[in-house]
């Protein structure tokens, strides 16, 4: 692989990918027709004047390619991009993406209708091939950079750009959740009610203390070599522990308790009174 | 061995949905409030609850959904989060769109989603920001058809299975929520609800609830100007068996799984966001929508009362009319006249009776407090599961 140090005027110097739009180019490519190998779409997010750009949402786009030709559904391209211009404004277009293992000789063409439907596109390569030789799945973006002798014949060259990983808050915790699924045989993830997400994390919680004394016990019988930094970092963890003394903390706790204690009460009777009016309308 | 399936091409079959049930404002009362969870809401409540709805009189089998489980791809839960937070940057606090998929046997799956687009600015104005309302020129089912069309072209799912809402508890179930599945409803059979709760979302907890109007309530509303309570006494409607919840679960395929994996690392939320033990806000203004919830049905029941107690007084003077009829006509009956028919009776000298009250309102709102009821109930058990568990590591 070619790299290059990108300068300033080629654009994008970092793309930033949120999970909803790697989830939706997993599900384009395995709904993509019967006879074709790749799929390719138009990626849509914003990008900085400081070369970042952010890809937030993404559609495929049909089409067909060859050794060194492609065509692709313009039209298509439109009419979905106006969809998705209704639904978010905010959104414009910001490059686009193919699965595949490398660029192929008719990404060039792709690429440079791109251009014209934005300055300087991205392009990302999703590799969703995944077997036992090679398990991971991978992710590369790109911008095109011009060369060759100036007034003579010129090439259109990819050059890596970094891919980052970003989401929101509320995607992250949503990632987070559905990553449970892939223990279960039947893929399925559920949904927890309150007091079992409690328990959940205080599981999490407590199997994570279990690893630090085991680290700790380990260190104080001399089996493993105490690591500085680990240690400090550990003893801030200990010192946000706040210190109280029995009596204010039983005091907290017990006019807490009071109050859902009273809160409880209230709701129940809320209830039997609604349940109440309820019969009594009826009759 | 590679994981690259072709899943489920085409689903020829079904027409397209029904091109309604955008843009209904949050016509709800409660202020903020939170999230809930049904008593239980397992499957055999809710196959339960269709079986008793069943047993009612004057409800055909026929009407009700074989739907008892909800299946969500992780790219439809993906999607409205981060449509809601996008809008939510906004000021826009409800979102709204529909959803895509198709049903086997006794599950819906939902595959694919698009939201509904954003409200423009003057209305917005003229709204003050709260919900969404209908765009004046935009064409809803236009704009249906345009997506369901494209995502026929990628092979993907284009039946509309329903539509999704963001609610941070338990106000979305309003009137026009009501209103809005029904339509829904009538166009797919099997279409549901989907309620999501951002507000659980950002305490690193999912909840996606699915409801669907029990076939009593559709039949009730199915002819709508019999709506009264007698009609619901006999179709049996009450708060308890308005809305049937049916339970959610997320399935990601294979290759999404491994792309979770993946992700893992990279993109990290906080865990234990969730075992935060300042829940007094949302107390607060869980107690607040639970009262402004009693005021509304305090309201709703002196109206009623005062309903009666003017209908009473209209009944009997419309009984003491006829005794005059009939008094007259016996004397008639001497003097050898013709008898007075009843609609002698002068309708204007009668005392006035305002139109009845709505009788589904009550109801409802009966209904939207019983969920912020349990809701509450639910928050407060597990605020004092957080308390037990602070304690049992202070001391330890």
């Amino acid at each position: 692989l070619f790299q290059a140090k990108v300068s300033s005027s080629s654009g994008a110097l970092q793309l930033r990918v949120h999970p909803t739009v790697l989830l939706q180019i997993i599900d384009f490519y395995e709904r993509r027709p019967e006879n074709q190998l790749q799929v390719i779409g138009t990626l849509l997010g914003s990008s900085d004047s400081k070369g970042q750009v952010t890809a937030t949402n993404c559609f495929s786009v049909p089409h067909s390619e060859s050794e060194d030709s492609a065509a692709i559904d313009i039209e298509f391209q439109r009419a979905m991009f106006e969809l998705h211009r209704k639904a978010n404004p905010g959104e414009s277009i910001v490059g686009w993406f193919s699965t595949g293992s490398s660029i192929r000789a008719p990404s060039v063409l792709i690429h440079d209708y791109y251009s014209r439907e934005c300055r300087r596109p991205v392009h990302m390569l999703v590799n969703a091939e995944v077997d036992d030789s090679r398990p991971r799945m991978q992710f590369r973006a790109f911008v095109s950079t011009t060369f060759g002798v100036p007034g003579k014949t010129k090439g259109t060259m990819f050059v890596p750009i970094e891919l980052r990983n970003e989401a929101y808050d509320d995607e992250a915790a949503a990632c987070r959740v559905m990553q449970s699924g892939r223990n279960n045989i039947k893929r399925a993830v559920s949904l927890l009610d309150d007091v079992g997400n409690v328990r959940s994390a205080a599981r999490n919680l407590s199997r994570m203390l279990e690893q630090v004394i085991a680290y700790v016990d380990s260190v104080l019988t001399d089996q493993q070599k105490a690591d500085p930094q680990l240690g400090r970092s550990l003893a801030q963890l200990v010192n946000t522990v706040p210190k109280l003394d029995k009596e204010t903390f039983d005091d907290m706790v017990n006019s807490s308790t009071k109050d859902l204690l009273m809160l409880s009460y209230l709701t129940t009777m809320i209830r039997t009174h609604l349940d109440f009016n309820e019969k009594l309308i009826a009759m | 061995m590679s994981y690259s399936h072709h899943r489920r091409p085409y689903q020829h079959g079904h027409g397209y949905g029904y091109g309604h049930g955008h843009g209904h404002g949050h016509g709800g009362y409660g202020g903020g409030g939170s999230h809930s969870q049904q008593p239980q809401p397992s499957a055999a409540s809710v196959a339960a609850a269709a079986a008793a709805a069943a047993s009612a009189p004057a409800i055909d089998d026929e009407d009700a959904s074989s739907v008892q489980q909800v299946v969500m791809e992780g790219l439809v839960v993906l999607k409205i989060a981060k449509h809601f937070h996008e809008e939510q940057m906004s000021g826009n606090r409800i979102v709204q769109g529909l959803l895509f998929g198709l049903v086997q046997d006794t599950r819906l799956e939902i595959t694919n989603c698009f939201p509904f687009p954003r409200q423009s600015d003057d209305e917005e104005a003229a709204n003050s920001g709260f919900g969404i309302v209908p765009v004046a020129e935009f064409d809803a089912a236009k704009y249906q058809l345009d997506i369901q069309k494209n995502f026929r072209q990628l092979n993907a799912d284009y039946l509309t299975v329903g539509w999704y809402q963001s609610s941070a508890g338990a106000e979305f179930l309003t009137k026009e929520f009501v209103e809005s599945q029904f339509h829904y409803q009538v166009g797919v059979l099997d279409a549901v609800a989907l309620v999501y709760n951002p507000l659980k979302t950002s305490r690193g907890q999912l909840e996606f609830r699915a409801f669907r109007l029990s076939p009593a309530l559709v039949k009730l509303m199915s002819d709508e100007d019999n709506v009264n309570q007698q009609r619901m006494k006999e179709l049996m409607v009450n708060q308890a068996n308005l809305v049937q919840e049916l339970p959610v679960i997320i399935r990601n395929s294979h290759l999404a799984n491994v792309l979770l994996a993946e992700l893992e690392d990279s993109v990290a939320s906080n865990a234990f966001s969730g075992l935060s033990l300042a829940m007094g806000s949302q107390l607060e203004r869980q107690m607040k929508s639970l009262s402004t919830g009693c005021e509304v049905i305090l309201q709703e029941s002196s109206k009623y009362l005062n309903y009666q107690r003017s209908y009473k007084k209209y009944e009997k003077a419309l009984q003491d009319q006829k005794m005059k009829i009939v008094y007259e006509n016996q004397q008639r009956a001497q003097r050898g006249e013709e008898p007075l028919s009843e609609d002698a009776i002068d309708k204007s000298k009668l005392p006035k009776i305002g139109n009845p009250p709505v009788a589904l309102d009550p109801v409802l709102v009966s209904a939207q407090l019983h969920q912020f009821t349990s809701e509450l109930l639910e928050t407060v058990g597990q605020s004092y599961g957080k308390l037990m568990l602070a304690e049992g590591i202070q001391f330890n």
